[in-house]
């Protein structure tokens, strides 16, 4: 009786703290609005667009007022959080194949061509011709005091609503002309077979590189003009010689400072392609031309300059930084110079006070520079488009045309200025892709802002300068492809896997087939419809019931000892007992109960788990980038990943040989607990201590592990050196990469330490006291009771090992991208490029579906085994 | 920590041997025991140290030679301008002894900054010292350190102009600066109100503080440097007023916003202002840390204030607090008045360890997140104990058919990447009607999780099989020993389970990505990325935030771990 008023006093108390925590959707709807749904970043930006879009409802408003049959807005700036949908796109794929996509997407724009190149975004030729021909009507028709009259709400500049605040721009159309090339460029997607050409996004921001130089090292080394001023290299035969000159060694032979690293900062080969005149793609998009003789140039030039600084695994450790944008050793004074992006003004701005930067065009080399070649830069950047599914198309156009406007720039550039002066720091707008507005920004936030130091002027006007030189990333359906092929062959290159030459050669060819994978697709047949399929599924499920039934219950008289996948997964002795029961009665009552209790299982299992898992199966045979209908392949995919596809057997041997780290964790883990379960004082504050690393969210986590790392300053190397050991160079050498990560795994082995102290809690201590009557000493204790008891969970721990480690991913993905030489390219890692970022989803359930057999074997095999040494209490 | 005293562990089988042998075996045993401990202890917590070290760090301890765990030390200081000695490493070389006096004389033959007549120290050369060394050291090439006494110096004084100098001191100099002051009505009047205007005649100074204004044309446009002493005063403490004509009504007025440049002396600001005859008071002080330049805005509690909305809380909010004659009540006026106090060293440190948290819990609803986080947990917690344990009792005691196909498939669901089942999942979740509500997050713990069913069948297969049939023979049905024989054993194990539970759910990022759209809904997983992509980083920030989200785990682990040590009551009951 008590009892049950205590259940039921405490189940009162959780359901009135459930209703008082839960969450009310507060969200009022009007309802002539249209929404207008927009994913975007986090972060101060969206505060800023909050702004900006507030602006634009207003406006909406207002015409709506003047003339009624003009909708009104309401724009849902939710589904973001993503920082990034290019990096991992899993938001933006599951929102279109669920039909249900954001009607404006803010979005990387070197991946718009090749979503766009699916079908994904909707041309925006037409909407912005409409706007031109409105415009020019209304300018011809000279009618600009009759509201009605206005091609679109707050097209007039009009008297500023309020006196003192700043005048706000028109909002016009948008004309091509109005970006800097490299911007318009790559948003221009053109069908290599058919010739076609439309933009799928109206670029917004840009970014692009310069080389920064610190002036007191180059004075400090005599690198000067006749005025002794800091004199910056121009071609790159004077680069390599000062990037030599400045670089420095302890007595130890460690890199103390550096001159120059070609690929620290941001780089990569295609800007060494282009400035040494290489191009990566054929003008008509049909053939990827990465074994350019002229980059091939480039990748020798790189190559030479890292093996002079003493190799790539000793300069990459050298650069490799505790914190990203504060401990940027460029900063601190360790790297002369570099190639970066604009983003880093903001960090410079903020961190690098005391340093005196300098700004100058990327060198080119001397042959390029006397050619008349103007130098060049390398320009990236946002853009808006429209998901092709989007409902509500021409309202997303409106929003889109009022945020590519002046006017909603000036809105948000002055919001996030107030946003970083309330916290504090020092304010520099990125630039944008609109000659004219950039222009704005710099004059209004860098140029007119007397808080910002001149040297920051100077060098931002350098990168200003460098837009109208600056390129864009080949405009390809594959991209993704071409982008990492370019990182793998440098990579490989510098660290001496390839030969430059060799290097090339191959990542070219295997983007090549990539590309004419898409453009030329093998023949199939598409599916559109999925009615079959529940069928099939319902089949199968009712198929799988009636063999159970006759099997399980006797009912059929097939010899009953042959082989059984279920017997011989639960590694349960046979299926005896359940035949056997199958006579009693007494057993026969426990049907009803099993079901029962089993049937919360059940019933998830086959509305939630087995039709995805279906799915995938039939997926696996098919060519389907969740963009288009999947269409049957066979066993194509199945064919290219057993004999094409190298690095799938990579990403395997990676994946395998991370199991090392099972014994390992579980050793250390029930150490743990051996230790923890000790008789010892506060036993709770040291059993939290030793949990502490499996609480630390693993993003702030993994910004430490990359300090402990460093071979230099890091901490383990430290240590080892306090021993007289030379450190390795952990995550940036080949060999130790995949060590380091164990060893990271080793430091989280508190997790399951809670398992193993579960299970020694559950040991009786009769048996102890037993065995110490009769004299047996600890470690007899130890391995005759201990162990035995504990086997359960020794194999539990085995197989869930097994499986996570088969399925190893967060490390590879937050902290080492798959590299060094994607020696830490994870199958789980690279499956999951295949369905996100290269949008091949069909292959990457063909990957799936080999894991999975190969797990299940392996299990299986396990669970076979552990008959012979696994102790369960009920058994006897 | 005290050793725990010898009494344990006297076991009968050491009972005839020496009784000192035995003594000093125990206290060996035990000295290992602590030692592992301690040493484990150091090696595991050093992230959260770390977390927390970096959480109480402002921007420029970021960088630096070296790297420290813990953050540098405040220093309130008690007479401004000054300059910041500190801010430069002293340098303890033979070559730094060497060359300060040439370095002392140069500087004394070149002058100072215009700046260094509001400095009320004098020694002012040797301050500037070690940040003229370590420029040195930077521009100068090894090689002419080597070189002889007369050479050398000629070399540094060549090197000593007047840039260097300035740039060096501009680096430590640390003056309190006051700014612009705009104000700003409901319909976006924006006005500035110190245009054409010194700052001298804006702000009046009242207190027992011996201060003042000194107007400058700096980098930073018209200014005025407050110079103060609070030297030879019991409790310093100085108060700023001013009286604004405001272009429109004053019930209109929606921010005031003060522009700030703080010296780094951490002292605090409390902000009030008057209008309408009432007095609104700042409901939190700024504290003037990190000298870079900040604006401090002014706006009445309101709605704003309430609403959980996503927007970061840049302002201070100002509270109505009493109402009377003696209060500015003019139309078109507003009086606004700063009022800064002396804080103490203590006071410093909490002020500066506050910094990133209020910046944080500014920067996003945090109450709102973390109780829709508990309310995931909660449910996910009830439902995985209740549905994994029934189905973990099915498969390892009842026979019924299909228990070992079941127990083979749920064991193949795991073993399957979740990437390649998420499109249709996600189709199902949108078919339910669930897309951009919280159900996808917590019902499915209702139908069991294959990790925890496996984890729970093997610890009950470890149960021996007596208990239950005596209970069977007592007449219990099998729900009764469900509930009454085995869920009292399997304490230890469900805490556990509720442990892997509560923090997958609390740092569940993926699912409440994918599921839910509107911000209202967030979790504090998903809320707290906004932290994570902040131009430029703010780190002290993102870990003050990763800080907090970390917290409650950390004291639920604490005070759930006793129950792993319930429950084992086996005793006696087999062999």
């Amino acid at each position: 009786m008590t009892n049950s008023l205590k259940i039921a006093g405490w189940s009162a108390v959780l359901l009135s703290a459930l209703w008082w925590l839960a969450p009310q959707k507060t969200r009022e709807i009007d309802d002539d609005a249209i929404v207008i749904r927009y994913m975007a970043p986090e972060g101060p930006i969206r505060d800023a667009m909050e702004d900006a879009v507030r602006e634009f409802e207003f406006l909406a408003n207002e015409r709506h007022r003047l003339d009624p049959s003009q909708p009104r807005y309401r724009v849902v700036a939710g589904q973001h959080a993503s920082r990034d949908q290019v990096e991992d796109p899993t938001r933006f794929l599951l929102s279109l194949a669920g039909g249900d996509p954001p009607d404006v997407i803010f979005f990387d724009r070197f991946a718009i061509s090749e979503w766009a190149s699916r079908g994904a975004f909707v041309p925006l030729d037409s909407f912005m011709e409409k706007d031109q021909i409105k415009w020019s009507e209304w300018e011809l028709g000279g009618r600009p005091n009759d509201p009605l009259a206005l091609p679109w709400p707050g097209a007039l500049a009009e008297e500023p609503r309020a006196t003192g605040a700043w005048p706000l721009a028109d909002i016009k159309p948008i004309y091509s002309g109005d970006f800097f090339p490299g911007a318009w460029d790559e948003i221009v997607y053109r069908n290599p077979l058919t010739g076609e050409a439309h933009p799928y996004g109206i670029p917004n921001n840009a970014d692009n590189r310069v080389l920064l130089y610190n002036k007191d090292m180059l004075v400090r080394y005599g690198f000067v003009d006749e005025n002794g001023e800091a004199r910056p290299p121009q071609t790159w035969e004077e680069l390599e010689e000062m990037a030599l000159t400045m670089t420095e060694r302890d007595a130890a032979g460690n890199l103390q400072r550096v001159g120059f690293i070609p690929n620290y900062g941001n780089t990569f080969l295609y800007m060494y392609g282009w400035m040494a005149g290489g191009e990566f793609m054929s003008d008509d998009g049909l053939t990827v031309t990465l074994n350019d003789p002229n980059i091939l140039y480039a990748l020798d030039y790189v190559t030479s300059l890292y093996d002079q600084l003493g190799g790539a695994r000793e300069v990459d450790s050298f650069q490799s930084t505790f914190q990203r944008d504060a401990l940027d050793p460029f900063i601190m004074g360790k790297v002369a110079m570099k190639i970066d992006g604009v983003w880093v003004m903001s960090s410079l701005a903020r961190y690098g006070r005391d340093l005196n930067v300098g700004a100058a065009p990327p060198p080119l080399p001397k042959a390029e520079l006397e050619k008349g070649r103007h130098p060049i830069s390398w320009i990236g950047g946002w853009a808006y488009a429209i998901p092709s599914t989007a409902q509500e198309k021409d309202a997303a156009w409106e929003l889109i045309r009022f945020l590519s406007s002046r006017r909603a720039l000036e809105i948000m550039a002055r919001s996030e200025h107030y946003t970083y002066l309330a916290q504090g720091r020092p304010f520099v707008p990125r630039q944008v892709a609109n000659r004219e507005f950039n222009e704005w920004l710099y004059q209004e936030f860098i140029a007119g802002n007397p808080a910002l130091e001149q040297k920051f002027k100077d060098v931002m006007a350098v990168f200003n300068d460098m837009l109208e030189y600056s390129r864009c990333r080949p405009v390809t359906p594959v991209g993704q492809k071409l982008w990492n092929a370019q990182r793998w062959a440098m990579d490989d290159a510098i660290n001496h896997e390839r030969t430059p030459e060799g290097a090339l050669a191959y990542y070219n060819s295997s983007v090549q087939r990539d590309l004419n994978m898409v453009l030329f697709p093998p023949e199939g047949r598409p599916i559109t419809r999925w009615g079959w399929f529940f069928w099939l599924y319902g089949i199968i499920l009712i198929l799988v019931v009636i063999w159970i039934y006759r099997r399980d219950s006797g009912m059929s008289h097939r010899k009953t000892s042959g082989f059984s996948l279920g017997a011989f997964f639960t590694g349960e002795k046979n299926v005896h007992s359940v035949i056997e029961g199958s006579k009693g009665s007494y057993f026969r009552s426990q049907w009803k109960e099993g079901v029962i209790c089993a049937l919360p299982w059940i019933i998830g299992f086959i509305v939630f788990t087995g039709g995805p898992m279906l799915f995938s199966i039939v997926i696996s045979f098919c060519r389907y980038d969740i963009l288009n209908p999947a269409v049957f392949t066979g066993l194509d995919n199945y064919w290219f990943m057993f004999t094409r596809d190298d690095l799938f057997w990579k990403s395997l041997g990676n994946t395998v040989f991370m199991v090392i780290g099972i014994p390992l964790g579980m050793a250390v883990g029930l150490g743990m607990a051996i230790l923890l379960t000790q008789k010892v004082r506060g036993v709770a504050v040291w059993r939290t201590l030793f949990y502490l690393p499996s609480i630390v969210p693993m993003v702030a986590a993994s910004i430490l592990w990359i300090w402990i790392f460093n071979p230099q300053s890091g901490l383990l190397n430290g240590l080892l050196e306090l021993i007289g050991i030379t450190g390795p160079k952990w995550l940036q050498d080949k060999n130790t990469s995949k060590w380091a990560l164990i060893l990271m795994g080793l430091w989280t082995a508190g997790g399951g330490m809670i398992i193993w102290i579960a299970g020694l809690k559950g040991i009786s201590d009769s048996y102890y006291e037993a065995a110490s009557i009769d004299g047996a000493n600890k470690w007899q204790q130890f391995k005759y009771i201990t162990i035995p008891m504990l086997t359960p969970y020794i194999f539990f721990n085995l197989i869930m090992g097994l499986i996570g480690t088969f399925q190893i991913f967060t490390q590879a993905f937050i902290m080492t991208a798959g590299g060094p030489v994607n020696s830490t390219l994870f199958y789980a890692y690279y499956l999951f490029n295949n369905a996100f970022r290269y949008l091949n989803m069909g292959y990457a359930a063909a990957m799936a579906w080999f894991l999975f057999v190969i797990v299940l074997i392996l299990t299986a095999f396990q669970m076979r085994l552990s008959r012979r040494w696994v102790h369960y209490e009920d058994e006897g | 920590m005290a050793l725990r005293p010898l009494q344990m562990d006297d076991k009968p089988a050491s009972a005839g041997r020496g009784l000192s042998a035995h003594k000093a075996r125990d206290f060996a045993r035990i000295l290992m025991i602590y030692g592992l401990l301690i040493g484990g202890a150091a090696v595991f917590s050093i992230p959260f140290v770390w977390m927390i070290g970096t959480s109480l760090k402002v921007d420029r301890e970021m960088f630096g030679e070296t790297i420290t765990l813990l953050p540098q030390t405040p220093h309130p200081a008690d007479v401004s301008p000054y300059l910041d000695k500190h801010y430069f490493t002293v340098p303890r070389s033979a070559t730094a002894e060497r060359i300060e006096p040439w370095v002392i004389s140069r500087i004394n033959d070149l002058g100072l900054p215009e700046e260094q007549r509001l400095l009320q120290d004098r020694d002012i050369a040797s301050h500037l010292f070690p940040g003229v060394y370590r420029k040195l050291m930077d521009i100068m090439p090894a090689a002419l350190w080597k070189l002889p006494d007369d050479e050398l110096r000629i070399e540094v004084t060549r090197r000593i102009d007047e840039t260097l100098i300035t740039e060096v001191f501009r680096a430590i100099y640390r003056p309190l600066m006051l700014g612009s002051i705009r104000v700003r009505s409901f319909d976006l009047q924006e006005q500035e109100m110190t245009t054409g205007r010194n700052l001298s005649d804006i702000w009046t100074i009242e207190g027992s503080v011996k201060s003042e204004i000194h107007d400058v044309m700096e980098a930073t446009g018209p200014g005025g440097v407050l110079s103060y002493d609070f030297n030879g005063n019991a409790k310093p403490a100085l108060q700023l007023t001013t009286t604004l004509d405001l272009p429109f009504e004053a019930d209109r007025l929606f921010r005031i916003q003060l522009s700030i440049l703080p010296d780094d002396s951490w002292h605090r600001l409390d902000f009030q202002f008057e209008r309408n005859g009432a007095l609104y008071k700042s409901m939190r002080p700024a504290f003037m840390g990190d000298n870079q330049a900040m604006v401090v805005t002014l706006q009445e509690y309101g709605p704003e204030d309430k609403s959980h909305s996503g927007k970061i809380r840049l302002w201070y909010a100002c509270r109505e607090v009493d109402r009377g004659p003696e209060y500015e009540s003019r139309p078109n006026h507003v009086k606004v008045s700063i009022h800064m106090s002396e804080s103490s060293q203590l006071q410093a440190w909490w002020a500066k360890g506050y910094r990133n948290y209020r910046g944080a819990l500014n920067y996003i609803p945090f109450g709102r997140y973390v109780a829709t986080s508990a309310f995931l947990v909660i449910l996910n917690i009830v439902g995985t104990i209740f549905s994994c344990s029934l189905v973990a009792y099915a498969f390892a005691r009842l026979q019924w058919p299909g228990r070992q196909f079941s127990f083979a498939l749920m064991m193949a669901t795991m073993m399957i990447p979740p990437q390649v089942t998420m499109i249709p999942y996600f189709l199902i979740i949108k078919h339910l009607g669930w897309y951009n509500t919280l159900n996808p997050l917590w019902v499915i713990s209702f139908f069991g999780n294959a990790f925890n069913i496996f984890l729970l069948r093997q610890f009950m297969k470890g149960i021996p099989r007596d208990l239950e049939d005596a209970a069977r023979i007592d007449g219990c049905n099998f729900l009764q020993v469900y509930w009454h024989v085995i869920m009292p054993l399997i304490k230890p194990t469900l805490a556990c389970i509720a442990i892997f539970t509560f923090m997958g759910v609390w740092n569940d990022f993926m699912g409440p990505l994918i599921y839910l759209a509107d911000q209202p809904l967030y979790p504090l997983s998903l809320g707290l990325y906004a932290l994570n992509v902040q131009e430029g980083g703010n780190y002290g920030m993102m870990m003050a935030g990763s800080f907090l989200m970390t917290l409650p785990v950390v004291i639920i682990f604490f005070f759930a771990q006793k129950y792993f040590i319930q429950g084992v009551t086996l005793t006696g009951m087999k062999g």
